[in-house]
């Protein structure tokens, strides 16, 4: 599992996963992920285009840094969702708690909202 | 890590108790949903469910020095899997399903395993014999 990070403005980060999101993927990125994803205040957005697989573990990861970046102000939102993947997260009901957007010109216009 | 084929729409592995091996298991699943040329979906679904369920074995089956033992096969359109493992009881056909909170301050990240695995099969039944816990899951095709 790859993970890249950049900064889009100020106060948004985009991160690109590349890989995965199953126990060893999680694994990997789990450390930089955290530190990139939620622990100050910006906004972020994770580009989910290059993961082809998402197992609960994965899920977990993402839940687990959407709640601690809301708890520090900022926003985290997923774009660029593969269908099976996107499906899959509504199964597990976490695309009622992690915004979901078509692609980053969309998040960026969900986050001045 | 040992694969068997019979010459038909069926396949077998063996794993070690190492979460290692679920990279085996990707594999393994993507090699038998390309012999049996099942959709994007279904090979999605599959290896999500069977991720799910051995995960669930390596977690919670204790001291298992044994091994885990995966089959799948096509039958009357849908693909039957099996995981036997010689670990301590665990039937995850009990578990309640996981409550979707309604704010992301209330999520707990636990419980979305079985619930995935619920939601993906159709049909799941748990037996124990000879101290092996047997997990039956039936998925559409």
């Amino acid at each position: 599992m790859e993970i890249t990070s950049e900064l889009i403005n100020p106060i948004t980060t985009r991160i690109r996963l590349n890989g995965r999101l199953d126990m060893i993927g999680s694994g990997e990125i789990e450390l930089r992920f955290t530190a990139l994803a939620a622990t100050d205040s910006s906004n972020v957005i994770v580009d989910m285009g290059r993961v082809e697989f998402i197992a609960s573990i994965g899920m977990r990861l993402l839940l687990t840094c959407a709640k601690a970046k809301k708890l520090r102000g900022g926003k985290l939102i997923l774009v660029n969702l593969h269908t099976l993947v996107k499906e899959a997260l509504e199964t597990a009901g976490i695309d009622t708690l992690i915004p979901i957007e078509t692609d980053e010109e969309s998040a960026l216009i969900a986050l001045q909202k | 890590m040992v694969t068997i084929n019979p010459p038909d729409f069926s396949s077998r592995l063996i794993l070690d108790n190492n979460h290692h091996q679920l990279a085996l298991l990707g594999k393994w699943v993507q090699d038998f949903a390309n012999r049996c040329r099942l959709s994007e979906q279904s090979s999605f679904n599959l290896a999500l469910v069977l991720t799910e369920a051995v995960t669930n074995v390596m977690d919670h089956a204790g001291q298992l020095e044994g091994k885990i033992e995966v089959s799948c096969r096509l039958q009357h359109g849908c693909i039957l899997a099996e995981i036997i493992d010689e670990g301590a009881p665990f039937d995850s056909t009990v578990y309640k399903p996981a409550l979707i909170p309604e704010k992301l301050e209330d999520a707990t990240p636990g419980g979305l395993g079985i619930h995935l695995m619920r939601s993906y099969a159709n049909d799941m039944q748990y037996r124990r014999e000879n101290d092996c816990n047997i997990l039956r899951l039936s998925l559409p095709i």
